[in-house]
């Protein structure tokens, strides 16, 4: 048994060529300067290295930014991503798709899924998601923008496609009772489900399941068949507060978005786990970038 | 090459079918995709035309045949019986309008032929191929998730709260056993899609979906149409790991006063992969 630190970097949006007036940079390396005095065993990225904006703000592109056909732009904002996260940050670590992080193939350019992702139950090695077993836990890596398709009303719709669901039935299915860590982008629970948010139901506006993944009830009802402990998710980049929410023996955890879209002078959260498999105890820590503050979002127990 | 079909039926009966067509009778009509105009039948079902009888000629209630020998054929319920509906089309089916090209969802997992005077959408088989109604719970999809079908809800429904404070609701059955026949199709979902909006300041709209699922209960507070999606609810369960389809899924809405509209072209969706 052992106790295990795993960094947990979301949304670092990094915009290398000056497109918005934020590029996530001097955000993610702080992020990382800290993860590092933490020490970390490894880290995930869970999602939006890159910002899918255009010189025009407040546009998304989905490809050939101003003309462009050879993906400079794409390549250029993962791989400063890349070259940081090989050079900056101790210890390895995992990559989450993102709805940012796009074209795949360019992604899939810089980070190979078999390099830079865990493999799926039957031992697949070309998704980003995944599960690993490490001294008695269980951690699961779940891409909510799996693929090309899998996109429901919107271009940046989250969804957890079938194959990752049933890798969830599988798993239950062989040991409901292992304590379960999940990652993941996009939230797998309506946020007014966390309790003590502010913030309206986000099921309700034109983009409002955009905010969370369609299919979220599909992951809880797979979730809540085993012991999972533990779902952290980025994604929603509004300053809605940190948090966490049991629903079902599951808790899910919010904190500030680390780099935010709207505002250039925010900078907001990156968290750190910490599971101590001999006592069955498990913490999220927060290290706030704007603020240099640091505290605890949620502690449990198993 | 690379033509879709748009075949229309009678406006009469106030549909189009928007149709991608496997080979020259083949009776999967898993590939339909329908575009039910307001006014319209209220649900689909696709089988073959002997098996008809097997269902209730609901009004507005709609019949595809599937089987070799009449496809494409549409029946329609009175609520007594069905009646058999004419078509402008070849062999009383349908005729071509024009093509469609962008309703092909993910083009890069499809082949296209051109049939004898039909288009041909061949789509590379599921795998694993279950011998039930439904693919097994570990079939590994080709494609992203897809639009099965679409059905209007209510256009122009009004849910109102009376004087004495009693909360009418507006509900409706969803067919459900209409869509999750299908084979082929991985995990299913449905869910609502539209406009809502209620009329009065600090009065609310909910929206309810309600069966074997959980229940997806959502709460708007606008006073003017706004766009909406529920969540998807799961129409197949695989917790034993072969799938088996849900039922009785029963979509409602509540007022806590005023006067709450779903704004017609409201409709119910499927989705689906494979």
């Amino acid at each position: 048994m052992a106790i295990h630190n795993i960094g947990l970097l979301y949304d670092t949006h990094i915009d290398d060529q000056g497109r918005k007036a934020y590029d996530g940079k001097a955000t993610t390396e702080a992020a990382i300067d800290k993860l590092n005095a933490e020490g970390m065993d490894w880290t995930v990225h869970g999602g939006d290295i890159r910002t899918l904006a255009t010189k025009t703000l407040s546009d998304i592109d989905w490809g050939g930014w101003e003309g462009k056909s050879d993906n400079e732009f794409y390549k250029s904002d993962f791989s400063w991503m890349k070259d940081c996260l090989d050079n900056r940050l101790n210890g390895p670590y995992y990559i989450l798709r993102g709805n940012h992080d796009r074209p795949v193939s360019v992604l899939r350019d810089v980070f190979p899924s078999a390099d830079y992702s865990v493999p799926d139950d039957n031992g697949r090695t070309d998704t980003y998601w995944g599960v690993e077993e490490k001294d008695g836990v269980r951690y699961v890596y779940l891409d909510t923008n799996p693929s090309p398709g899998y996109h429901v009303d919107t271009q940046t719709q989250a969804y957890l496609s079938s194959p990752q669901l049933s890798m969830l039935d599988r798993l239950m299915d062989q040991n409901s009772s292992m304590p379960t860590f999940v990652f993941i982008h996009a939230n797998a629970v309506k946020h007014t489900e966390l309790g003590g948010l502010s913030e309206g139901d986000w099921t309700t506006g034109a983009n409002g399941n955009y905010y969370m993944t369609a299919n979220h009830l599909a992951i809880q009802r797979r979730l809540e068949r085993g012991s999972t402990v533990l779902v952290n998710s980025g994604h929603k980049f509004e300053d809605i507060g940190r948090g966490s929410r049991t629903k079902n023996g599951v808790t899910y955890v919010l904190s500030r978005h680390l780099v935010h879209p709207r505002d250039p002078n925010y900078d907001g959260d990156v968290r750190w786990l910490v599971v101590d498999t001999t006592a069955g105890t498990a913490t999220v820590h927060y290290y706030d970038v704007g603020a240099n503050s640091e505290g605890t979002i949620t502690s449990i127990s198993w | 090459m690379d033509e879709i079909e748009r075949r229309e039926f009678i406006e009469s009966i106030a549909i189009s079918g928007l149709f991608t067509i496997e080979k020259d009778g083949d009776d999967d009509f898993s590939d339909d995709i329908f575009e039910l105009e307001d006014g319209g039948p209220s649900s689909l079902v696709v089988d073959d035309q002997a098996s008809r009888s097997e269902y209730e000629p609901e009004q507005n209630r709609l019949f595809l045949a599937r089987d070799s020998e009449n496809r494409g054929k549409i029946s329609i319920g009175d609520g007594d019986e069905w009646v058999a509906v004419d078509s402008t089309g070849p062999d009383g089916g349908f005729k071509t309008v024009e093509a469609e090209r962008e309703h092909i969802t993910n083009e890069s997992q499809v082949g296209i032929n051109q049939g004898e005077g039909h288009a041909n959408i061949n789509r590379r088989d599921p795998v694993p191929k279950s011998d039930k109604t439904l693919v097994s719970r570990d079939y590994r999809s080709r494609s992203g998730v897809e639009l099965i079908t679409s059905v209007p809800v209510a256009p122009d429904a009004d849910i109102n709260q009376t004087d004495t404070g009693i909360v009418d609701h507006f509900a409706w059955e969803v067919p459900v056993s209409a869509y999750t026949g299908v084979p082929d199709y991985g995990i299913m979902y449905a869910t609502i899609s539209g406009y809502v909006h209620n009329d009065t300041d600090g009065e609310t709209i909910s929206l309810i979906l309600r069966g074997e699922a959980p229940t997806i209960n959502v709460t708007f507070d606008n006073n003017t149409a706004q766009q909406f999606m529920l969540p998807f609810a799961e129409l197949t369960d695989y917790r034993d790991g072969d799938g088996q389809a849900r039922k009785n899924i029963t979509f409602q809405a509540t007022v806590s006063g005023g006067t709450g509209i779903i704004r017609q072209g409201a409709t119910f969706n499927v989705f689906g992969e494979r």
